[in-house]
């Protein structure tokens, strides 16, 4: 089910009209419970299964692990749970990508071995609830939290449906201290949950699905050679398309919460005012880059390695999570990509070159639009299909197209693409400190009002004259 | 709450709440109310933008209305020359599910309706010997057809049934003030859009009066002598194999009870003496309609139907297409070829 899709919108009615009945806590966890089922389960009723293995195992291995005094016995359990979360996501994210690779490697030794196509479908959300459930057995086994009494709450942190599919991938310490104390949404909160799903839900099919899709569509599907400022506009164009996609279904899954009486994390803070790459990580997918930090970067060592180890430690966990988001080697190399920029401003820094950089607002700002050339760069191996369609419009990017280089984009494209990435960046620039709770804090309530006026003429003004597309981070 | 969190209650912004959604309300009540009379001041009414959701809707309604349900198969002349609307007013408790596509081959869907046990209504399909043919350039139905079996849903019906409720009632909605349209008047592109789609699937075609209507013909002329001077047409004896392979689907459909109607709309002009010139009527129409076993309108055969001038020499205008439609409805009825009452 998508948040911007009406039958989503006669769900959450629904959902927050039970919530807001005067039933017990309990019986208001359950619908929550429930309705995450359903959720869920209008996609694909029979992954439910999944998630269900996925919360008993890691309710019974974590419970387990506690009491246990044999630190042997507790690793059998860590195995347990990473054995069945890794397994069920190997297997159904990874398996056609092994056996492909499989199948090039021993036919590059000469084999014609042909293996019949196994045809398995991607659950979609099971990368976000594998490391969420993930995080819970890894804190428990780490000593860092205590096992949940109610399975209800597990459950419901399991399958919480705001946040189910996209993230953001919430922490059980964060969310399940929320499900003691019995609350609902206050008036305000109500109001401003409200707020940013109407926010959210206008990145997602204004900006994301009716501006920019179909231009970055235009030049990814071209196979021929591009002219340079037609690969640039393409691979702008899916910078703001990708943010305002995924941006916004964590808005949405933050309001979603919010209206139901529960605080999500936040997932972006403004990225593309970024000034280096550590700091592009602390604004992007905030709750995946914590967790790979947490539960990899860390696991492997860390920064209390030496040098040589860190890079590495540093390369791992960009590679897992460019793995993480898709079975493909171009998602690797994004990933790796991502590594190396890390690694190589790292060095920056040891020799004062950040420091330097930091010193004034021009070198910022010239930090800052290096960092986001440099993302665009990468989010050509994230868009392409194959290395080749990669490296034909990077080549192009950087002038050596073909001399028989197609133009697929218009000027008023590439125009329309150049005014919104420079408004983008520079409303991240602007808001690079601040929240949206605070500039609505900053702005009276009736300006207020008119802007989601404003925001609801445009909605189902672009939702009803454009072309309704599903959530990029869905297949993931 | 961990400081992380977007929205702890220390960070919300505190708003009047009830004040602040009325001025939303009233706002966008304003708003709305400017965009909208601003939109129809310029000439912009109220359409409902053609989709493979809408389809897929009428596909559903086809099936769901059983006995009293009668489908329109074709391409583009019969989604611009039969109206839904008024043959319903001949056909007051059948259900009018208009599945014919501009472009768009019928086999697929003959096959598909004949396959599905639970459609036994009336099927009209228009056609001409060009098309059953079969390897004219026309897309097939497929895609429709899969996304209905594969993806339709009770959720795809509730909101295609909300968007084109919308798109019935406001012209802020019409196709011409799409961000596409838009963008294609910023490029300086002229955005034309002759034809309006109701609910019903049904195009309005308003071209007699067009500016341009001399350079549209010549273009329909010009299209249907190269197609039909590309390569060389099938003699009336080689043309018997393509009427068989389609006659399958009919036969089905015939077993089953369904009333299978076929009609060749109107051309006239060049289009007409071109289609004379290859396919002559005697040859190739009238011997199909000899050996199908489902029921055959030319309109050349029926005084009431022989009378109508396309505006492009293929396509009846909206005007044209309400009388073609009655008059059609009228022979259709007179021939008892009425669903039968459940």
């Amino acid at each position: 089910m998508l948040f911007n899709s009406i039958s989503f919108l006669v769900f959450f009615s629904i959902v927050l009209l039970l919530h807001y009945l005067p039933f017990s806590w309990k019986a208001k966890k359950f619908n929550l419970l429930i309705a995450s089922y359903l959720f869920y389960a209008a996609w694909n009723p029979p992954f439910v299964l999944l998630i269900w293995i996925s919360t008993a195992v890691d309710w019974f291995a974590a419970s387990r692990m506690y009491r246990s005094r044999s630190s042997l016995e507790r690793r059998v359990y860590l195995i347990l749970s990473l054995f069945t979360n890794l397994g069920l996501l190997g297997f159904f994210k990874y398996g056609n990508f092994v056996l492909d690779n499989f199948v090039l490697i021993v036919q590059r030794f000469g084999f014609q071995y042909e293996p019949a196509a196994p045809n398995i479908i991607l659950p979609v959300g099971i990368s976000f609830y594998t490391f969420q459930t993930l995080s819970y057995t890894l804190d428990v086994y780490r000593g860092n939290t205590k096992p949940w009494r109610s399975f209800l709450d597990f459950a419901l942190f399991v399958t919480f449906f705001p946040q189910l599919v996209a993230g953001p991938i919430v922490r059980a310490a964060d969310f399940l201290p929320q499900c003691v104390k019995p609350h609902v949404a206050s008036a305000t909160q109500l109001s401003w949950g409200i707020v940013l799903l109407l926010v959210g839900l206008v990145q997602k099919v204004l900006i994301a699905d009716t501006i920019m899709a179909p231009i970055s569509d235009a030049v990814f599907n071209e196979a021929g050679s591009l002219e340079w400022h037609n690969a640039w506009a393409g691979t702008f164009a899916f910078s703001i398309q990708i943010f305002f996609d995924f941006a916004g279904y964590s808005t949405c899954a933050i309001g979603a919460a919010l209206c139901l009486g529960f605080a999500l994390p936040d997932n972006f803070r403004y990225p593309y005012a970024a000034i280096g790459f550590s700091d592009f990580w602390r604004r992007w997918h905030i709750s995946l880059s914590s967790w790979l930090r947490d539960y990899v970067y860390i696991s492997l060592g860390g920064n209390r390695t030496g040098r040589i180890r860190v890079h590495v430690n540093l390369m791992i966990t960009m590679l897992l999570g460019g793995l993480w988001h898709g079975a493909s080697w171009t998602f690797v190399a994004w990933g790796g990509l991502h590594g190396l920029y890390l690694i190589v401003e790292r060095i920056a820094d040891r020799v004062g070159l950040m420091a330097w950089i930091l010193q004034t607002f021009s070198r910022r700002l010239i930090a800052s639009f290096v960092t986001y050339v440099a993302v665009c760069c990468t989010w050509v191996l994230f868009r392409a299909l194959s290395f080749d369609q990669a490296y034909a419009i990077l080549k192009s990017m950087f002038g050596f197209q073909r001399p028989d280089a197609d133009g697929v984009l218009g000027i008023t494209r590439i125009m329309i693409v150049l005014g919104v990435t420079l408004g983008v960046i520079g409303y991240h620039w602007l808001m690079r400190d601040f929240s949206l709770e605070e500039l609505a804090k900053r702005t009276s309530w009736w300006l207020q009002s008119m802007g989601i006026a404003v925001l609801l003429i445009t909605l189902i003004w672009a939702s009803t004259t454009g072309e309704g597309r599903a959530f990029i981070y869905f297949q993931f | 709450m961990p400081s992380s969190t977007s929205n702890s209650k220390q960070r919300l912004p505190h708003t009047p709440v009830a004040r602040f959604w009325c001025f939303v309300v009233l706002c966008f009540v304003l708003m709305l109310g400017v965009i909208e009379t601003a939109a129809r001041f310029n000439g912009y009414q109220p359409m409902v933008q053609d989709s493979k959701e809408l389809w897929a809707y009428h596909r559903y309604r086809a099936t769901k209305a059983g006995e009293s349900s009668i489908v329109l198969l074709g391409a583009s002349r019969i989604q611009n020359g039969m109206v839904p609307e008024v043959l319903s007013r001949s056909f007051p408790d059948s259900e009018i599910a208009m599945l014919a596509l501009a472009g768009h081959d019928v086999r697929a869907i003959l096959e598909d309706l004949a396959s599905d046990d639970a459609f036994t209504g009336t099927v009209i399909w228009s056609t001409t010997a060009l098309w059953l043919k079969g390897d004219f350039f026309w897309q097939t139905l497929t895609p429709n057809i899969n996304f209905y079996e594969n993806e339709w849903s009770t959720r795809l019906l509730l909101s295609t049934r909300v968007q084109v409720t919308m798109q019935e009632h406001l012209a802020m909605l019409h196709e011409g003030l799409s961000f596409e349209a838009l963008e294609a008047r910023l490029s300086g592109k002229p955005y034309r859009n002759m034809t309006f789609s109701r609910a019903s699937r049904y195009r309005e075609l308003h071209r007699t009066n067009a500016d341009d209507i001399e350079r549209i013909k010549a273009r329909a002329n010009a299209i249907y002598k190269d197609t039909l001077e590309a390569t060389p047409f099938p003699s009336p004896e080689e043309m018997v194999q393509h009427y068989e392979r389609i006659e399958v689907a009919v036969r089905t459909l015939v077993d089953k009870g369904c009333r299978v109607v076929v009609v060749r709309m109107p051309s006239s002009g060049q289009v007409w003496e071109l289609e004379q010139q290859h396919m002559p009527k005697e040859l190739y129409w009238d011997r199909f309609a000899e050996l199908t076993r489902a029921e055959t309108y030319h309109f050349k055969d029926h005084p009431s139907l022989s009378e109508f001038e396309c505006s492009d020499n293929t396509h009846l205008d909206y005007p044209d297409a309400v009388r073609f439609t009655d008059a059609f409805a009228q022979l259709v009825v007179a021939n008892s070829i009425t669903p039968k009452p459940e």
